[in-house]
């Protein structure tokens, strides 16, 4: 990062490689399009560039790079202004086919979880994200996103609230597991 | 309880992605046990992270996009503008820099002679002259991601034909560091060689460096 900060090519070019996946993976999961996230993580990238030497090391480079990629989403979605469409989910490949029923039922159930995230705000989207898709603690995700810790909680507890309550919406096709108690 | 309840719930979300530090991973374990709510959130929170992880994830190459990125840093003025330029190179390295441009038009000849390779666009021979500080070294060095595929003994193959040897690595991005063993001041060579390197199907990334005294060393 110390190199990078003093105009080093290579170093950026390491940092680049290191960072290039995760920062793609927050804004195509956040705007919903691939071209998108193509342009915007080198806008991303470039700011890495210019402004590595304004890097105060508080915080780890990830999540600085990272709250860079957040605030272009953002702005991005923003100019959009129009929700965004989350990529066609594909069938999990993963999962036997010829699995017991459970598992049916269960990918169906996490189908259902992905469709009611479209419906959520950009910000309790990213939070959902930043938590479950990066890994990242509630304290990073305060860093990425600039707020205070306790606001991520609140985020994250409406976000799972609003998440409820679009799951517990009728949907065009009933699953056996719509009994479950997810609106309580 | 009331008040816990609360801290708890608010902290469930990274207590499934194993986050929380141990005194609140401890205060939520012991209020789970007791909470009905509490489980049935961490039921559904557990759901969402399955359904994350699973959910749809994009191709894309990270490689292909680095060279959008040096083409982009090139091209725009923006790129420089706002830093710190660096040092203006020495007379030696000017005329380094001057005998390396004369070696890359002949490689550049040689190309279009041999092959027209759709995977080496021309701005990869500017990224070359832009480390060009680098070959002012005496011991010119490459940094060089192998395949996945490629076996030991494929590797060690090339890197004979090459005359390079591995010096260094592999770094956290699985770059090796290959010392090219050559005349000091026979860039035209060390660009062929480059070239090779770059061609050969056990390799993804090449790019020419060194410890020159002019560049800080990477990290
Ligand atoms: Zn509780």
């Amino acid at each position: 990062m110390a190199a990078t900060a003093a105009g080093d090519r290579r170093a950026f070019d390491e940092l680049y490689l290191r960072h290039h996946r995760s920062v793609f993976g927050l804004i195509y999961r956040m705007t919903g399009r691939h071209e998108v996230a193509e342009e915007l993580v080198n806008d991303v990238m470039l700011v890495v560039w210019q402004k590595a030497c304004t890097f105060a090391g508080r915080s780890r480079v990830s999540t600085w790079i990272m709250g860079v990629a957040y605030n272009k989403a953002l702005k991005a979605i923003r100019q959009l202004s129009r929700r965004p469409t989350l990529v066609e989910v594909e069938p999990q490949m993963a999962v036997d086919p010829e699995g017991p029923e459970t598992d049916l039922s269960r990918r169906e159930r996490r189908e259902r979880i992905r469709e009611a995230m479209t419906g959520l705000s950009a910000e309790h989207r990213a939070a959902i994200e930043l938590t479950y898709y990066h890994g990242y603690s509630y304290r990073e995700i305060a860093l990425i996103v600039g707020c205070p810790e306790n606001t991520v909680k609140t985020r994250m507890f409406n976000a799972r609230r609003r998440l409820r309550s679009l799951l517990s919406q009728p949907s065009e096709e009933p699953t056996e597991q719509r009994g479950k108690s997810w609106s309580r | 309880m009331k008040k816990s309840h609360e801290r708890v719930a608010e902290l469930l979300p990274w207590m499934v992605n194993a986050t929380l530090d141990n005194s609140e991973d401890a205060e939520v374990r012991e209020h789970v046990s007791d909470c009905v709510t509490c489980r049935d959130h961490l039921e559904l929170l557990a759901e969402l992270y399955a359904a994350v992880q699973e959910g749809p994830s994009a191709e894309v190459d990270s490689f292909e996009a680095l060279d959008t990125m040096r083409l982009r840093l090139e091209h725009d003025g923006a790129a420089e503008s706002g830093r710190a330029r660096p040092r203006p190179p020495s007379r030696l390295v000017r005329w380094v820099l001057f005998a390396q441009a004369a070696a890359l038009v002949f490689a550049l000849g040689l190309i279009f002679f041999q092959r027209a390779n759709p995977q080496l666009p021309p701005t990869s021979f500017r990224t070359l002259a832009d480390t060009s500080p680098a070959t002012a070294a005496t011991d010119p060095q490459a940094r060089v991601l192998f395949s996945e595929g490629a076996t030991e003994r494929q590797i060690r193959e090339l890197l004979h034909q090459i005359g390079g040897r591995i010096v260094d690595g592999p770094s956290e991005m699985g770059l090796y560091t290959v010392e090219l063993e050559t005349d000091a001041g026979d860039s035209a060579t060390v660009v062929n060689r480059v070239e090779a390197l770059r061609h050969d199907t056990n390799v993804r990334f090449v790019e020419l460096v060194s410890r020159g005294s002019l560049s800080p060393s990477g990290g």
